[in-house]
């Protein structure tokens, strides 16, 4: 499948090299970063790129592009599904995943790199078998390592790893305190004409699962939309028959956090924060007034935690007299944006942004030198959907864990149109 | 505190550090890595692998880094083995070094080792190795951990990737992973069926259901691999459903009444009777099992389902079941987005309608990246092109908001793909084309994007040409607009508005078009080119609208007699100043008009400029146009690439491989009863009548279009019984006596062989017990016939002995490229048929006769046959000249050959040439130059016949078997079958071993006197002696017998001072040893 896989930081430069053809070498680097260099900026470069003589995939996250370049396979996604596995392992090794972060662990990138990837094709991908493969990296190891040269003792892989029934948990952990929180997180998307209504609303949800539990627990989660399989992504631990016929989620869950459930909603039954612009421009145009109105609404009598009003101008205002009912608000001419920032606000509560606007240009159309208004919020204790956990049941273990619930709001990609 | 601590500790045992220390000396790398400390070594190649990663050069520390492959540290072994697949071919002699620590890995205790060893050693790539890689993938394919025997999986995809002629020798070893209970060694094992054996179903057939039915429990990569190859196998094997295509009347119903799909698809699934005629069962399995995979995280599984159902689904299950997971998935991260896009778009095109309800998903958003607003734009255009009005009606006013603001924006990138949009609404229905015609004019005259607005004009223009009538305010605010704002606007908007007014001055009060003509002549001398020559066309057309009226003699005559003065004396002033003008087009059309207007010689000129410029401009429909093309067709579901394929993606560019289309659907269910999971013995009697039929139908399909005689001739002896099998070998014989010259070349064999078989009685070994029946068959094996004569008892025993080496050559290689299903006892062997030869028909054995030019130099005897009805002359065997141009220096060389000579109709002649070996079994190209012209001959030596015998006694034996331990002492265990034990007594089993290992391989016996005393319980040993012709290294072979109660088994001890050779010896030894074992 991959032909060959690079590791290039933002400047060009490769950090890690893997070719598992022998004409795959770094110069299709080269030609890779002259693409690179075509556009404005690295999100803009389409993921899939055809040359002469290979086709590349390539994903940009956190400064890095994974660069590979990949047989003529019948599903393109694959490799870049692929390459995501890869950095959410990092992350999960090193706990970040940035240039430095690869450069300290230049090895275990490559061990990690051998053992997911056999001559290209997907080996062990799954995090949990990998462990037992390539230890994570700690500081305790490293220093072992650099004093004795040899790394504390490695064990055979265990049985379990070879298994595969269950290939995503091992059945030997322990908890002295057994518990399991789970996250209800829903993001909520829409955009928003400058009258307040709803043009596009969606709500995207995770089921993320926090599992600190002894043995091999068989879990089995009742929610009260028992709908939600006709939306909804799982984990491969998830039953998918039973979820399908009873909207019974029951798994057996691997160790720690993990996101058992992706769900997406059409339409946000409403949308909690409006955002209404209003101007008023003199006859040449040349002067006005912008006044926001922000309206919060059916949050379940729930605070928003923190609210942030992004403004961004065009055609180089002046903006003065920046006023606002509550919170912070500035204005930052370098960037020609404005950030109304507001903390732990009630529901039902109108607050207002007033601004003075003027122009040295020639033409100043006040309502088109305001792009894309966008609002990032975050309340908890709500689920916009009003999905929740009917019940959540243990079998297969005799204790009684400590179970935990939290439902979190945030904004995706939340816009309001200024006109 | 704690951290900025923590911090700078970390960093002084930082890895980081080997990427930017310039200081990197090669001396100071050496001496680490042949240090006695672990710690040194495993930093120097942590430095050696920073040198890769940063691109330089470290391939001269190979020697040193070789050296530590045996390292009992995992963590150095780690290193070094990614510093081996890097360099290895480059070195590969020195990669050699390292096989031997490999085969001892490969022991190991450890899984996780065992495993390593494997997928390193064929991740090499030196082709030497390949039978050594070829024999661990044996060994480890029944291994106790699935690990293991998923590496195994692998290892035969890249062994085949080196050599793909060892696809038929891994087979066996393949189906043994078909079998397999572990889920994620059967993905494994069907990702190496596609890259191995692509088209090869007859070995996916009895494993249908099971993968079908295992898709869910598979790991996510795995079940990418089954869904593509289960959509080729159906597309194969199944006819195509009934309603697979949607029929138009269904269509039109759906479109007039939204009525979604439920109820047809829950007929599909619910009432089996009813379409059992319409779908296949095992089809609607394929469907049942992957439609759950929709539920998969992993976006890959979900797009493979998708293009799964898109090619094999019926039409209205496809519908309800894909739109769904695909709509989903644009939550995923941007470029996974992009992909689905793709997708979406396909199947847009093709079912609109499913889609309009969620056009708002495609609304641009603030955070998209320029690819993704390209295919949502794109998905949009789609949707309105091809989406019922009816459809489209509640959703329009939304989306024509949301495209005004897109045109607000003023985005430049995107403002053609949005006017585009716009223009086809307002050509799909005449209400919404007041609403495109408002949102353009107002786009137009306020925007201060030129490109924008003139994107906006062109379609506006276009919009209003189409239906002039309806839309003559506009004109007449567009005209005033421009007559306010003229210094604000894009100079294209205006060369659009004067035309606009000039081609419709007739739906204006003629003042205002005056007006306008005058005002811009005044301003005429500062306009652009497009508004100068629209200009004119302007002052033209009016001048021409004015005289036919005058000429009509309507009513108001008098006022229009004034405009015309007017516009002419205008006319004439802009057309002078146009003539120095400093654009040619302006001043040719200022010259043109000057001719044709202003003219007074020639009034019919003028009349009939004036009819032309006033005729009614044809108009184009934007529509039509761009509906055609549009690449989406109907049949791209039946015929088109697959769905996500990068033929798909970068549709065009790449040049389309066969692999990314599917074949057409089949006309009849294909091979039904073979996928039933029956027992196992029926199953396999099945299955292998059926691939004799399948072959046969793939035989025209081009793979096998080289062996497909080959297989022909496998199934007929396949399916013959045991005795049609003996008449025709009685035939062979006949025909070998019929030669005269077979018993003269023969003999000296025959005095040679009787010798060594006297020489053996004589002394007390274990060749002198060997019956009577086992010597003819010695014999036999040899190719003397006569021998064979003297007991039929005998005969018939060997002759199924034949049976078996065939049938297991024909399952081993069952498309042996050079030679016929050969008879491994019997020494002629088919080198070419008379067909492909120029009708000349040649035999070979390998003598085992000492040749008069040296030790490493065999005699290949040759029979050669004219078949044709003619006679056939100067024929000549020649060394290839294709091989010495190769110039590899361990090909065999020939060395003599007999002078030319003819052949008559029929004539059967023998040769001798003589061949000096390289210590390879390598192939030999030769041409057969005759009168008929030149065919190229080529011989592959078996490893048994490239050792000379080398004679010991056993305490040399011992001796020089004691000097070859470790790296170069390779073992292997056969088990002997219950039913052979049972039958036949442990004697009868040695003797048999003895003539088989004699009759395979060309090796000297040990003389054993002591071995019979030696004999504790039931075990005996055998020893066997032999030189590698070309190189002269030793190979010794020890047999031990073991026959204590269950556990029998036979040790084959090998001692080589090749490995290579050695490996393939073993191998090649054991494998004709347990088929010949098995059928004692």
């Amino acid at each position: 499948m991959l032909l060959s896989l690079f590791l290039i930081n933002s400047s060009g430069e490769v950090i890690i090299e893997k070719s598992w053809k022998t004409e795959h070498t770094r110069r299709v680097c080269d030609l890779f970063w002259q693409e690179v260099l075509k556009v404005s900026s690295p999100e803009e470069l389409a993921p899939l790129l055809h040359f002469p003589k290979f086709d590349i995939a390539h994903i940009y996250t956190c400064g890095i592009f994974l660069v590979s370049t990949v047989r003529n396979t019948l599903q393109s996604t694959s490799a870049l599904e692929l390459l995501h596995r890869l950095v959410d392992t990092f992350v999960d090794y090193f706990g970040e995943f940035n240039e430095h972060a690869i450069k300290e662990n230049f090895v275990t990138v490559y061990e990690i790199i051998e053992e997911v990837l056999d001559h290209g094709f997907p080996f062990t991908v799954n995090i949990a078998s990998l462990k037992e493969l390539v230890p994570p990296p700690s500081l305790l190891s490293r220093m072992i390592g650099s004093v004795t040269g040899s790394s504390l003792s490695r064990k055979d892989m265990s049985e379990w790893n070879s298994h595969k029934r269950v290939s995503w948990r091992n059945p030997n952990i322990r908890y002295a305190h057994n518990e399991i929180f789970i996250d209800i997180i829903e993001e909520v998307s829409a955009i928003l004409d400058s009258k307040g209504h709803c043009i596009h609303s969606g709500i995207s949800g995770n089921i993320v699962v926090n599992c600190r539990l002894s043995g091999m627990p068989e879990l089995s989660l009742h929610l009260n939309d028992s709908s939600l399989a006709k939306h909804s992504f799982v984990h491969p631990c998830v039953r998918y028959g039973r979820f399908i016929r009873e909207g019974v989620v029951s798994f057996v869950p691997p160790d720690g956090v993990f996101q058992l459930l992706k769900y997406e909603l059409w339409k946000a039954p409403y949308v909690p924060i409006t955002l209404e612009p209003q101007y008023s421009v003199d006859k040449e145009r040349k002067r006005g007034r912008l006044q926001l109105t922000l309206d919060i609404r059916g949050c379940g009598g729930k605070p928003c935690e923190e609210i942030t009003v992004s403004i961004p101008f065009r055609n180089t205002m002046n903006v003065t007299n920046l006023n606002v009912t509550r919170g912070t608000v500035r204005y930052d001419s370098q960037l020609e944006l404005c950030k109304w920032n507001l903390v732990n606000v009630d529901s039902a509560r109108t607050l207002a942004l007033t601004a003075e606007l003027s122009s040295n240009q020639d033409k100043c159309l006040l309502p088109m030198s305001i792009s894309c208004i966008l609002v990032d919020f975050r309340i908890v204790g709500l689920a916009l959907s009003n999905l929740s956990v009917h019940q959540l049941t243990v079998l297969n273990e005799s204790y009684k864990p400590y179970k935990g619930l939290r439902r979190i709001t945030k904004s995706g990609t939340y816009e309001i149109r200024p006109y | 505190m704690a951290t900025s601590v923590n911090n700078s500790f970390s960093s002084a045992f930082s890895d980081a550090q080997y990427f930017e220390s310039g200081m990197i000396r090669s001396e100071e790398i050496r001496r680490q890595l042949d240090s006695s400390s672990l710690r040194d070594k495993l930093e120097a190649m942590k430095r050696i692998i920073a040198l890769i990663s940063l691109g330089k050069d470290a391939s001269l520390f190979f020697p040193d880094v070789v050296k530590n492959v045996a390292s009992s540290s995992i963590e150095l072994k780690k290193l070094v083995y990614l510093y081996l697949e890097h360099y290895a071919d480059s070195y590969p002699d020195l990669a050699l070094l390292s096989v031997n620590a490999f085969q001892k890995d490969l022991t190991d205790s450890n899984q996780s080792i065992r495993a390593l060893a494997l997928r390193v050693l064929s991740s090499i790539r030196v082709e030497t190795i390949l039978q050594v890689v070829v024999w661990a993938i044996k060994k480890c394919v029944r291994d106790s951990s699935p690990y293991v025997r998923r590496a195994s999986a692998f290892a035969m995809i890249k062994a085949h990737e080196m050599d793909s002629s060892v696809a038929d020798d891994l087979l066996t070893s393949f189906e043994i992973l078909l079998n397999d209970h572990s889920t994620s060694v059967i993905g494994a094992a069907l990702l190496a069926w596609r890259q191995i054996f692509p088209q090869r179903y007859e070995l996916l057939h009895p494993h249908f259901r099971k993968i079908c039915r295992l898709l869910v429990d598979m790991d996510e990569w795995s079940q990418v691999t089954c869904l593509q190859i289960l959509m080729f196998y159906a597309r194969e094997h199944f006819p195509m459903p009934k309603h697979f295509h949607v029929e138009l009347d269904q269509l039109r119903e759906r479109s007039s009444n939204e009525t979604l799909q439920s109820e047809s698809i829950d007929k599909v699934f619910s009432s089996k009777d009813e379409k059992e005629d319409e779908i296949d069962e095992d089809l609607l399995l394929l469907l049942k099992e992957s439609e759950y995979l929709f539920l998969s995280r992993n976006s890959a599984v979900v797009l493979s389902a998708v293009s799964l159902f898109f090619h094999l689904a019926p039409y209205e299950m496809f519908l309800e079941k894909t739109i769904e997971p695909l709509l989903r998935l644009l939550s995923f991260s941007s470029d996974i987005q992009f992909v689905v896009l793709e997708f979406i778009f396909v199947i847009a095109s093709l079912e609109p309608n499913s889609f309009v309800p969620y056009i708002s998903c495609f609304f641009l958003s603030e955070r998209d990246s320029q690819p993704i607003r390209e295919w949502k734009l794109r998905i949009m255009k789609a949707l309105v092109l091809r989406a019922s009005v009816a459809s489209l009606e509640p959703c329009i006013s939304s989306l024509m908001m949301e495209l005004r603001y897109y045109l607000q924006r003023e985005e430049s990138a995107i403002a053609h793909s949005i006017t585009e949009i716009v223009g086809i609404i307002g050509e799909r229905n005449s209400s919404w084309s007041f609403l495109c015609v408002q949102v353009l004019s107002k786009v137009a005259s306020h925007s201060t994007s030129h490109t924008v607005v003139s994107k906006a004009m062109s379609v506006l223009r276009h919009l209003i040409q189409m239906q002039p009538t309806q839309h003559a305010g506009m004109v007449q605010y567009l005209c005033c607009h421009l007559m306010e704002n003229n210094n604000v606007m894009a100079s294209t908007a205006k060369a659009h508005i004067i035309w606009l007014v000039g081609e419709y001055h007739e739906l204006l009060p003629l003042k205002m078009s005056v007006e306008l003509f005058r005002i811009f002549c005044t301003l005429f001398v500062n306009e652009s080119n497009q508004v100068k020559l629209q200009t004119m066309n302007l002052g033209a057309k009016l001048l021409a609208f004015f005289s036919k009226e005058i000429q009509d003699r309507k009513e108001a005559v008098a006022r229009k007699t004034e405009y015309y003065d007017f516009c002419r004396l205008l006319f004439a002033y802009i057309v002078k100043v146009a003539k120095y003008d400093s654009d040619y087009d302006v001043r040719d059309e200022a010259r043109l008009f000057e001719v044709l207007l202003l003219n007074e010689d020639h009034p019919s000129l003028a009349k009939l400029t004036m009819d032309i410029l006033s005729t009614k401009k044809p108009t184009s429909s934007l529509w039509r146009h761009e509906e055609s093309l549009f690449v989406a067709k109907k049949e791209w579901r039946e015929r088109g690439p697959v769905l996500g394929s990068f033929t798909h993606l970068f549709d065009g560019k790449v040049e389309s491989d066969n692999n990314t289309f599917l074949p057409d659907w089949s006309s009849v269910t294909k091979c039904k009863k073979l996928r039933m999971e029956e027992t196992y013995d029926s199953k396999k009697q099945s299955q292998r009548s059926e691939i004799v039929l399948d072959r046969k139908s793939l035989s025209t399909q081009g793979f096998y279009e080289s062996s497909s005689s080959n297989t022909e001739e496998y199934s007929s002896e396949e399916q013959s019984s045991t005795i049609s099998e003996s008449e025709e070998e009685s035939e062979e014989e006949d025909l070998v006596s019929d030669s005269s010259n077979e018993q003269q070349s023969s003999s000296k064999e025959v005095d040679n062989l009787v010798m060594d078989v006297e020489q053996a009685r004589s002394s007390n070994d274990p060749l002198s017990r060997i019956s009577n029946d086992n010597l003819v068959e010695t014999f036999q094996d040899l190719g003397i016939e006569e021998f064979s004569e003297k007991t039929s008892k005998t005969k018939k025993e060997s002759n199924q002995v034949d049976l078996v080496f065939e049938l297991s050559n024909s399952t081993f290689e069952p498309a042996g490229k050079d030679s016929l299903p050969v008879k491994m006892n019997k020494c002629w062997k088919r080198l070419v048929n008379g067909w492909n030869c120029g009708g000349i028909e040649i035999d070979y054995y390998v003598s085992r006769h000492p040749s008069v030019y040296g030790l490493d130099v065999c005699i290949v005897c040759l029979r050669m046959r004219n078949t044709n009805t003619y006679p056939v002359s100067n024929i000549q065997l020649v060394p290839s000249k294709a091989s010495e141009e190769s110039e590899q220096e361990q090909l065999p060389e020939l060395l003599s050959s007999e002078e030319a000579f003819s052949l008559k109709e029929n004539e059967v002649k023998e040769v001798a040439i003589h061949v000096k070996l390289k210590g390879r079994p390598d192939q030999l190209y030769l041409d057969l130059e005759c009168s008929l012209g030149k065919f190229p001959v080529c011989f592959r030596f078996t490893v048994g016949e490239i050792l000379r015998p080398e004679v010991f006694n056993v305490s040399e034996f011992e001796k020089r078997k004691s000097l070859m331990s470790g790296m170069l002492q390779m073992e292997s265990r056969i088990y002997v079958p219950e039913t052979t034990k049972r039958r036949k007594d442990d004697k009868v089993v040695e003797e048999f071993l003895h003539a088989t290992i004699l009759s395979i391989a060309n090796v000297a016996p040990v003389n054993n006197n002591s071995a019979t005393g030696k004999q504790q319980g039931r075990e005996s040993t055998l020893y066997y002696s032999a030189r590698i012709r070309g190189n002269e290294k030793l190979v010794l072979i020890t047999l031990k017998l073991s026959f204590q109660g269950e556990a029998d088994h036979i040790l084959l001890l090998l001692n080589s001072e090749d490995i290579v050779i050695g490996s393939n010896l073993l191998h090649f030894l054991k494998r004709q040893i347990e088929v010949a074992i098995h059928d004692l």
